[in-house]
Formats: structure tokens, C-alpha cells, sequence
């Protein structure tokens, strides 16, 4: 059973980890171009 | 100017460098000595466990070697200034690819059969087995490394870390060569018979990585 | 009925990145909905997969990983193919957005190929006692990772120069050509293991297959989400890029 949780937390973990990544880039680079204007 | 007249120049100017030199093969030449030294002290010893492995690490020795010469097809200073001529030449760049390919062929083959004699010599494996076989294993690998070794060589020019890049790039790309090499040589040595199969493929593969490296080359050298 | 819901999604999702690349600025709005739609979809499978899929006689509980781990297979395979259609475009228009879908492509991909590599073997050591096997399928996907590492390397390595985007798009041309040959080629070599995970497909049950295919669809709209941030975040960067090359002239 903690074998079963262990792979969908996993899969969890990592895809909203890349997608919280994405975000905070998104964010960086979207704020850098309101700063040039 | 004609295209194979440029893919023959090619050819002729890097193989008179190789022989003249001698960098390029004499290293190669020292490290398969060196790796296939140290296989033969490190492998069990039974006659018939190498036998067994004997193919399989006669053609890993043979990959790790091609990368040192497969890194030199694109690398000496007068290289790039030469190359920016011929690219200027109105024919398909394509034919450059091949007459590059052409040289790292040459230099292939001849480890090979280097390779091949140290194996004798240091691992007792009697290629009189199915020499032909061997031969034409031998000889679609040492094509198909060619082929791929040149066209990532040319894609990691003046890229970073390049020592590590080209075997990683490399290395997925040419486990087909490794596998379909080493399974002719070991049905060959073992007296099995060789699926026919196996043949049309590994062809195949040199054609089809042949062609892609001829019709890739015009965008690869548009620096 | 759930796999014509499957090939309708591939296909659709494929459709929108294409059209979304176009004009990733522009478009980009429309990434809410496949998100709303993947976000939706999660509970939806989980549930399934607790409450619907039968426990396999076999294995017991844990054949329940094979819900999380089967619908890896086609973002992996798509983020690859994504990259290789992006890597010929980029090649024939010399534009830019194509190389970021190339990229996108990529990264996901690579992310979902991971996830694979990892919850197999969480998999296999509680079903069949070992971590890893090296039969055809497990192999494969392996390569395929090299594949894709290699790609990312290249395009980290040769990243700023002009050149960085015609060798990755022809790496990943290479990339393609080479995947059947080291299918048929592991294939030969393999031919003594078998992939201890492979129901016959007759053998499914139903209830089974519509789980593993809802996951399935899960799957793809999340990838395509991810695909379409990523390609947001490329195209932000390129123009970053842009921009500071023309401040310092």
C-alpha cells in the first residue's frame, strides 16, 4: 500500500512542482517586460 | 565545381592529414591497445565466456575509440577556415558531409581491423569462424558510426563541453549499431545462421542515418 | 468508447499546441480551459482508480500503480514527436516559435519519461522483486531518456549562439530516425525477457481498461497544459533576449 501511495505522490509531487516552477518563471519574465516598458 | 568533386576533395584532404599526421590514428590505435588490454586482464578467463562476450566488447572498444576520432573530424583551426571556403562553393553542402564521412570511414576501418587482430592476439578469438559475416558486420558499423559520429562531430562545434557531449549524444543514437554488430559477430563466431532480418536492418539504419547527415548538412553548416 | 476519447484528445491536444505556438502571446488565454478540463479530469480518474478498477487477483493493491504509470507513456511519446515536428519546421521557416515548441516538447517530455522511469521500478520491486529488468520496454524508455537528456544538453550547452537552435532541431530529427531502429534492435536483443507488465491486451477487464483509459486522458490534457506554460515561458525569454541584444548595441 505505501508502495501505491509513494508512486501517485510522485507523480504529484513532480508535475506540480514543474508546473509551480513554470509559474515563478513565467511570473519573473512577464515582470521583467512590464519593467522595459 | 560538381558535388561529389567537393565530397572527394573533402575526403582526399582529411585522409592525406590523417596519414600524414598520424594523431588521429596513432591515438586511436593506442587507446583500442589500452582497452583491449585491459579487458582481456579483467575478463573471466574460460574460453568460452569470451567467446560469449567477445563480440559485445569488441564493439564497446570499438565505440569508445570512434569517439576520439569522430571528435577530431571537425576540430583543427585551418579546419574552419577551409570549411568556410568549400561551404561557399554552389553545390549541395551535403556532398561535404559525405567526403567527411568518407575519411572517418576509412580511419574506422582501419581500427577495426586493428581491433580485430588485438582480439586474436590478446583473447584468442578466431575470426576464420564466419569471416564474412564478420566482415560485413564490421564494415555496416564501421558505416554507420561514420555516419552518425559525422553528423553530431558537425552539430557540436564550438559547443561547450564537447568532450562530454558527443558520446552522450552519441551513444543512444549508435545502440542499434552496438547491438546488430555484436549479435552478427557472435551467430558468426558460433556458427549460428544469421537472420536475414538482421541485415536488411542494420542497412537500413546506415541509409537511412547516410541520407539524413547528406540532406541536414546545408543547415547545419549555414554558419 | 474511453479509447476514441483517447485518440480524439492526442490528436485535438496536437492541433491546439500547433495553433497555440502561432501566436503564443496571443493565444494563450485559451490554455485556461484545457487546464480547467485537466483539473477536472484528476479527481475523476482518482476516483476510478480507488473506488471503480477491480483489485487484480495477482498482485493485490499495488497492481494499482499501473493506473499512475501506463498514462506516462503517451506524453512521453508525444513531448518526443512534439519536439521532432517543432525541430522540422524550425529547420524549413527559420522562425523562432517553432523551436520553442521543439523545446517545450522536450522538457515535458523528458518530465513525464522521468516520472516513468521512476514509478516503474516503485512498481516492479513490491510485484516481481527487483527493481529493474532490462527487457524491452524498461529499455526503451531508458534510450529514450538518453535521448532526451542529450537534446537538453546540447540546446544548455550551445544555448545564446544562432546555432543552438538548427543543432537541436537536427538532433532531434536524428533522435526520431533512431527510436525504431532501437525499438526493432532491443527487440532482438531481448528476445529471451519479457516485460513482466504486459496484460494481454484481450485480457483487460473493462472496468480496467476505462480506468487506465480515463487516465490516459488525464494525462494528455495535463501535459498539453504544461506544453502551453512552457511555451509561454519560451516565448517571454526569446523576447527578453531580444530585447537586452538591443539595449547593449
Amino acid at each position: 500500500m505505501p508502495w501505491v501511495i509513494a508512486a501517485y505522490a510522485v507523480t504529484g509531487l513532480v508535475l506540480l512542482g514543474y508546473a509551480l516552477h513554470l509559474r515563478v518563471a513565467r511570473r519573473a519574465a512577464l515582470r521583467d517586460q512590464k519593467r522595459r516598458g | 565545381m560538381s558535388g561529389p568533386r567537393v565530397a572527394l576533395e573533402v575526403f582526399a584532404k582529411d585522409l592525406r592529414l590523417d596519414l600524414r599526421s598520424r594523431d588521429r590514428l596513432g591515438h586511436m590505435a593506442v587507446f583500442a591497445l589500452l582497452v583491449v588490454a585491459m579487458i582481456s586482464i579483467v575478463v573471466p578467463a574460460s574460453k568460452t565466456e569470451r567467446l560469449a562476450w567477445s563480440p559485445a566488447l569488441l564493439w564497446v572498444a570499438l565505440l569508445f575509440t570512434s569517439l576520439l576520432g569522430l571528435a577530431r573530424s571537425f576540430q583543427s583551426e585551418t579546419e574552419e577556415g577551409a570549411l568556410a571556403l568549400l561551404v561557399q562553393a554552389p553545390v549541395d553542402r551535403g556532398w561535404i558531409f559525405v567526403g567527411k564521412a568518407g575519411a572517418s570511414l576509412v580511419a574506422l576501418i582501419g581500427v577495426e581491423l586493428w581491433t580485430a587482430t588485438l582480439f586474436t592476439v590478446f583473447l584468442d578469438v578466431d575470426w576464420s569462424a564466419g569471416p564474412l559475416a564478420c566482415a560485413g558486420a564490421g564494415l555496416l558499423g564501421a558505416v554507420g558510426l561514420a555516419a552518425v559520429g559525422t553528423l553530431l562531430s558537425a552539430l557540436s562545434i564550438g559547443v561547450r563541453f564537447r568532450e562530454f557531449l558527443l558520446p552522450v549524444l552519441l551513444f543512444p543514437l549508435v545502440l542499434p549499431i552496438l547491438v546488430f554488430a555484436s549479435r552478427i559477430t557472435a551467430d558468426a563466431l558460433a556458427g549460428r545462421e544469421i537472420s536475414a532480418q538482421l541485415w536488411w536492418a542494420f542497412s537500413l539504419y546506415d541509409w537511412v542515418f547516410a541520407l539524413i547527415g547528406y540532406f541536414v548538412f546545408d543547415y547545419v553548416l549555414e554558419d | 468508447m474511453v479509447s476514441a476519447a483517447v485518440m480524439l484528445s492526442v490528436v485535438a491536444a496536437l492541433a491546439w499546441l500547433l495553433w497555440l505556438a502561432g501566436d503564443v502571446t496571443g493565444r494563450i488565454g485559451t490554455a485556461r480551459w484545457v487546464g480547467g478540463l485537466a483539473l477536472a479530469l484528476v479527481p475523476v480518474w482518482l476516483l476510478l482508480v480507488a473506488y471503480y478498477a477491480p483489485i487484480e487477483v495477482a498482485q493485490g493493491i499495488i497492481q494499482k500503480i499501473f493506473y499512475v504509470h501506463i498514462p506516462a507513456i503517451i506524453p512521453t511519446y508525444f513531448g518526443f514527436i512534439l519536439s521532432a515536428i517543432g525541430g522540422v519546421l524550425y529547420l524549413r521557416t527559420r522562425e523562432d516559435r517553432w523551436d520553442q515548441l521543439a523545446v517545450a516538447g522536450a522538457e515535458v517530455g523528458v518530465l513525464f519519461c522521468s516520472l516513468m522511469l521512476v514509478v516503474g521500478p516503485i512498481w516492479a520491486k513490491p510485484a516481481w522483486g527487483e527493481w529493474w529488468a532490462w527487457d524491452l520496454r524498461l529499455t526503451m524508455t531508458l534510450i529514450l531518456w538518453f535521448i532526451y537528456v542529450a537534446y537538453l544538453f546540447l540546446r544548455s550547452f550551445a544555448f545564446g549562439s544562432d546555432t543552438a537552435k538548427t543543432y537541436t532541431a537536427v538532433y532531434g530529427i536524428a533522435g526520431v530516425g533512431a527510436i525504431p531502429f532501437v525499438y526493432f534492435a532491443l527487440d532482438l536483443a531481448q528476445s529471451a525477457t519479457m516485460h513482466p507488465t504486459n496484460p494481454a491486451r484481450e485480457g483487460l477487464p473493462a472496468e480496467m481498461g476505462r480506468t487506465v483509459g480515463v487516465g490516459m486522458l488525464t494525462f494528455i490534457w495535463i501535459f498539453a497544459w504544461l506544453v502551453a506554460q512552457r511555451l509561454e515561458l519560451a516565448s517571454l525569454q526569446a523576447r527578453a533576449l531580444v530585447a537586452s541584444r538591443a539595449e547593449t548595441a
